[in-house]
């Protein structure tokens, strides 16, 4: 067995099937590295995906905002509603967003605004910070608001939030998907490929057959056929998608806000090593079941 | 050692090639088995070297019975067969070297013992000084040395050759009958498949007859023939 992974110089690479001498060994490695780095694409945006949500949710997940419209504003009002809310179980904080506060809100749409902040009806924003997101507090919360402001609207972010974590987790499911579909792929066409190669040296395999050649005698020549092959397209796609991701993270970095900043922990990076291999293994026992297969069918 | 009864070969759909073949080698023994083109002898060195099964009767190989082997155990049972083709059959991309440690490297064992086994196997046959080089670049006879070289480094127990002289001149097969013979002298049982009378007449071994998917067995020493049934040969 330990043969088989000692390449002795005199045995050139070392196959009793000439498979290094056949076309196509390029097309294989270029198709695996190919498929790696769609593979390492995929893990990243199952990974990445979970980071934005997680960024988009933190800082609403537990905050409610409630508004008081313009036309209604009372300081009573808004300091009576703010002592009832803080009464609540549940309630951390209730805040009123100051003046500072709105005008670096609607500065980006009107400029610098001071001079006709007098002038603008402006509307009381409380933010609410709970504790844990559930129907209690909030309804608890949307009680208190209309017996005390009837005509406030509470804004549990509610909507919104689960459609875009809807819509975030259907992104996450299209890239297993998707990784699951690349799997796939790379497992058909190493078994094509080993396929085929045994059918172009069935005289070579039944030679060794006739030899009393086992069946993992000669299966292991085309495991390791592939395995070397899938290496070679595995470490290249790994660097194709470490180039990628750190162009990603530059871009990211030099203009903040066009992407969502992409910072991997060690665990997340040796995924994207991971993955590739899995991908690899996938390749080396497709190839293992497929010239078994074929054996089988030798008497 | 091996023991065929009422054994039928048929290719596909097509007629039956070999049909209801009783015989049974004893072990040490040396057969030549002939027959004109075509009569199956090829055939019946597939079933000998259990590179195909029957399509009927039983063949018993070193005490087992094949058709109850799993492919497994009939691996095992071939490495106790060297086999010499008719086009040599050895594989063009590798050395002379390679070619005939290929049984050796199949049976397991260390690289070590197999390049002294080969060496010497090469030397003897006079090949030692271009075991480095591909059969493609090499003369027919070369090319036959290693595969003679090839099929019986692994010290088998039964060789079987097919049609060995026959694209070779008269006095390098006289030549291998003689390299043939030190071997059988040795204890290995041996069948070569031929139709040179040349051969046939110098040498008093029993003849297999392939006529017709029959076969028929003659013993020059005795110059009687018997059909088939139950001979113990
Ligand atoms: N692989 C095969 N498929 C179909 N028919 C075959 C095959 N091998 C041999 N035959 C047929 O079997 C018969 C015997 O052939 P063979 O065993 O090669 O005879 P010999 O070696 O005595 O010349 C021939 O009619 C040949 O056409
Ligand atoms: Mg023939």
């Amino acid at each position: 067995m330990s043969r088989i992974f000692s390449i002795s110089p005199k045995r050139g690479v070392g196959y009793d099937v000439p498979l290094h001498l056949k076309l196509g060994t390029e097309f294989l490695v270029l198709l695996i590295s190919l498929m790696a780095f769609l593979s390492i694409l995929a893990a990243t945006g199952i990974v990445g995906l979970g980071h934005i949500t997680k960024a988009w949710t933190s800082g609403l997940e537990n905050s409610i905002t409630i508004e008081i419209p313009a036309a209604n504003v009372s300081e009573d009002e808004v300091q009576s509603l703010l002592q009832g809310l803080l009464k609540i179980e549940g309630v951390q904080k209730a805040q009123r967003l100051g003046q500072k506060d709105m005008e670096k809100l609607l500065s980006p749409w009107l400029g610098n605004v001071s001079s006709l902040w007098e002038d603008l009806p402006i509307p009381a924003l409380i933010t609410v910070t709970i504790s844990e997101r559930n129907a209690q507090i909030t309804s608890k919360i949307a009680v208190t608001t209309r017996k005390i402001s009837p005509n406030a609207t509470v804004d549990a972010h509610d909507a919104w939030l689960s459609d875009l974590l809807k819509l975030a987790n259907g992104l996450r499911l299209v890239s297993l998907g998707v990784f699951c579909l690349i799997m796939l792929v790379t497992a058909t066409v190493v078994a094509g490929a080993v396929r085929s190669r045994m059918a172009i040296h069935h005289r070579e395999l039944e030679l060794l057959h006739i030899m009393g050649a086992s069946d993992s005698y000669i299966t292991n020549q085309f495991v390791r056929y592939i395995l070397v092959q899938s290496l070679k397209g595995v470490s290249f796609g790994i660097l194709i998608g470490l180039a990628t991701l750190g162009l990603l993270s530059l871009i990211s970095r030099n203009n903040p806000g066009t992407l969502p900043e992409m910072t991997l922990s060690g665990a997340e990076w040796s995924l994207f090593v991971a993955v590739p291999l899995l991908l690899a293994i996938m390749a080396v026992m497709a190839a293992r079941i497929t010239a078994l297969r074929v054996l089988r069918e030798m008497p | 050692m091996i023991k065929f009864e009422h054994v039928g070969l048929r290719y596909g759909i097509g007629p039956e090639v070999l049909s209801d073949i009783t015989f049974t080698l004893t072990s040490g023994s040396f057969h030549f088995l002939c027959g004109p083109s075509g009569a199956g002898k090829t055939s019946l060195m597939s079933l000998l070297y259990l590179g195909r099964r029957p399509t009927r009767g039983t063949i018993q190989a070193f005490g087992q019975n094949t058709n109850l082997l799993s492919r497994t155990d009939l691996a095992a049972l071939r490495q106790n067969i060297g086999v010499i083709f008719q086009d040599f059959r050895l594989l063009p991309h590798m050395s002379a070297f390679d070619n005939v440690a290929l049984p050796l490297r199949i049976n397991g064992m260390n690289e070590k013992k197999t390049k002294a086994h080969v060496e010497e196997l090469l030397d003897w046959v006079g090949l030692g000084d271009c075991m480095h080089r591909l059969p493609p670049t090499m003369s027919g006879g070369q090319q036959q040395r290693i595969a003679v070289a090839r099929a019986v480094i692994a010290n088998p127990k039964l060789l079987l050759a097919d049609e060995p002289t026959g694209n070779l001149d008269d006095e390098i097969g006289m030549k291998l009958m003689g390299l043939f013979e030190q071997l059988n002298k040795m204890g290995t049982t041996i069948v070569i498949a031929t139709h040179s009378l040349q051969i046939l007449d110098s040498l008093p071994h029993s003849r297999l007859i392939l006529e017709n998917g029959q076969l028929h067995i003659f013993n020059p020493s005795t110059s009687s023939t018997t059909i088939k049934e139950n001979v113990d040969v």
